[in-house]
């Protein structure tokens, strides 16, 4: 195999592997390592608050 | 828990932070170290880096590109590539695990993922393809961040090589093509120097 047929493979096995995870639990986890309250967040974002903001869409890095 | 005494709009602009870049931050460190538990962690450790980061005017701070306008106003050394920066954090805290006590020895180990230990021994036709797997993944770690980043996005995110080069190193045009190529024939270069070891 060349190198870019390697890559592409070893891709395909990661693409099965980087889903495998649950982000929601990971989000809190780093909010509650942060101190960051969650709580804030959805009432500050509750329509009785005046806020009707959508969650933010992930980025890619 | 950190306890860093923080203004609403950091507060909120770290909120949305978390929020849109945890997951991708997560694929980074699986992509570094193919095993969920430390995914997790590294990523984790990461935003605490991040946090203090953020935190410490007097710490010097990359730019972030693209980051909350008014938020990013009130940190003090402005973060212009936000990603880019994301990205180092989860290496180093990556290396950081690799370099602990009792744990690795150094960057050129190659964890096994964590699903493929077994069957190095009981599929031999197997042996060969997850040899040459580990190889590739131990040559990528030895590429620097901004290479490494590029052979990511292109080859692990799906991006086009000019999208993956501009992301990556900030090139565009001919030289991001080129240094594609570059990328390329550095990793061909440390994949033979490892399979002549071996």
């Amino acid at each position: 195999l060349n190198l870019e047929e390697r890559l592409i493979r070893d891709a395909k096995s990661f693409a099965a592997e980087a889903t495998d995870f649950d982000e929601e639990e990971l989000i809190a986890r780093v909010y509650k390592t942060l101190g960051i309250s969650v709580d804030d967040s959805a009432s500050n974002n509750s329509p009785a608050a005046g806020h009707t903001q959508r969650p933010a869409e992930p980025k890619r890095i | 828990m950190i306890d860093i005494p923080w203004d609403r709009d950091r507060i909120e602009f770290i909120k949305t932070e978390v929020r849109t870049c945890t997951g991708a931050m997560y694929q980074y460190a699986r992509f570094l170290c193919r095993d969920r538990r430390l995914a997790e962690d590294i990523t984790q450790n990461a935003w605490v880096t991040i946090f203090k980061s953020l935190a410490n005017p007097d710490q010097s701070t990359p730019s972030v590109e693209g980051a909350n306008e008014s938020a990013a106003a009130a940190i003090h050394e402005p973060i212009r590539n936000f990603k880019a920066y994301a990205r180092r954090c989860v290496f180093n805290a990556f290396v950081d695990y690799l370099r602990a006590a009792g744990t690795r020895t150094g960057i050129g180990e190659v964890l096994l993922p964590e699903d493929e230990g077994h069957r190095i021994f009981r599929i031999d036709d197997k042996a060969s393809e997850i040899v040459s797997s580990l190889d590739l993944r131990n040559a990528l770690l030895q590429l620097d961040e901004e290479d490494r980043a590029l052979v990511y996005l292109k080859y692990y995110k799906g991006y086009e090589t000019a999208e993956a080069a501009l992301e990556a190193t900030g090139l565009t045009g001919s030289a991001a093509y080129r240094r594609h190529k570059a990328v390329l024939r550095r990793l061909r270069e440390l994949l033979t120097t490892e399979e002549a070891s071996d």
